[in-house]
């Protein structure tokens, strides 16, 4: 039952620093409390038991994307202005728009769900031991790398092909095109000069 | 091993996502935490897809996972380069400020 417990902390540390990614009003703190919310959701994963995929969040998420947004809130200098007054007035509409999405899907969530398992009020749904796991093990990168590179080969090339997109359009992009380094002859300038401007020595 | 029912990690992660939502309709202060809403938004769906190949015990998710984080990686090193051109050239990223994208 302490797992269960550890799912609770974690779901709660989950929803309350995405919430102060939100609002707070400081961009280096939000990008850390996004930071929080990666690592918090991660051992959510670790907690379901998939290894593979909440490994891969943190170096990705953590490593790679929140990185990147640290370094450029670092290097933009951001002045911290508080827009409380400005951002009450878009306050109505977006809550409404988000109360209104929260109770849809809650209402439907339920209703969806609960004619699948019998034992859905309990707390012990879902539980079961799988012999076949016990007896034939079979990891789970290794399945993950049986799929990935026999069904979904083609998708896999595509998802490189966009990484190396993503790798050279942020280069071409920041390039700073003014400066010119080399000297280059223009040789229409120089057939075209006259005796007479011709400096003599 | 945990046991807990499904339609509690159903809510945190609708919740999660809605945050995300919440974040992208609110905000007025500048294009970085648009850019952090859309990223909270992705991780919901990744948690999704995770849960969901969990409970019906299908390793197809985990493969939706994968390119759903490449997505992911791919659209922030773009949007964060783009945010960098913009802020040289204007020298703000507030978003009420900005009105035109062409210098």
């Amino acid at each position: 039952m302490i797992v269960n417990l550890f799912f609770y902390f974690f779901s709660f540390v989950l929803i309350t620093s995405s919430l102060m990614t939100v609002f707070s009003q400081n961009s280096i703190y939000s990008v850390l409390f996004l930071v929080l919310s990666f690592v918090s959701s991660s051992s959510i994963l670790f907690l379901l038991e998939c290894e593979y995929v909440s490994l891969i969040f943190i170096i990705i998420y953590v490593g790679a994307i929140a990185v990147l947004f640290l370094f450029v809130v670092m290097m933009l200098d951001i002045k911290t202005i508080s827009l409380v007054k400005d951002s009450l007035k878009y306050f109505p509409f977006g809550s409404f728009i988000g109360i209104a999405f929260l109770i849809e899907i809650l209402l439907v969530v339920p209703s969806t769900f609960e004619a699948i398992n019998p034992y859905n009020i309990s707390f012990l749904c879902n539980f079961h031991l799988d012999w076949f796991n016990k007896l034939d093990y079979f990891t789970e990168i290794m399945s993950v790398g049986h799929l990935l590179y026999t069904d979904y080969l083609i998708q896999f090339l595509l998802s490189g092909n966009i990484l190396l997109l993503a790798t050279i359009g942020p280069v071409t992009l920041v390039l700073i095109r003014s400066i010119k380094t080399t000297k280059k002859q223009i040789t229409f300038k120089q057939l075209s000069r006259t005796y007479n401007s011709v400096l003599y020595i | 091993m945990i046991i807990l029912n499904l339609n509690y990690i159903l809510n945190i992660v609708i919740t999660l996502f809605l945050i995300g939502v919440l974040g992208l309709v609110l905000n007025r202060k500048n294009i970085l935490i648009t850019l952090m809403s859309i990223e909270l938004m992705l991780l919901a769906i990744n948690l999704n897809f995770v849960v969901f190949s969990i409970y019906l015990d299908d390793i197809t998710g985990y493969i939706f996972v994968l390119f759903i984080l490449t997505i992911a990686a791919a659209e922030s090193a773009i949007g964060l380069a783009i945010l960098t051109i913009y802020y040289r050239l204007k020298n703000t990223i507030r978003i009420d400020k900005i009105k035109n994208i062409k210098s």
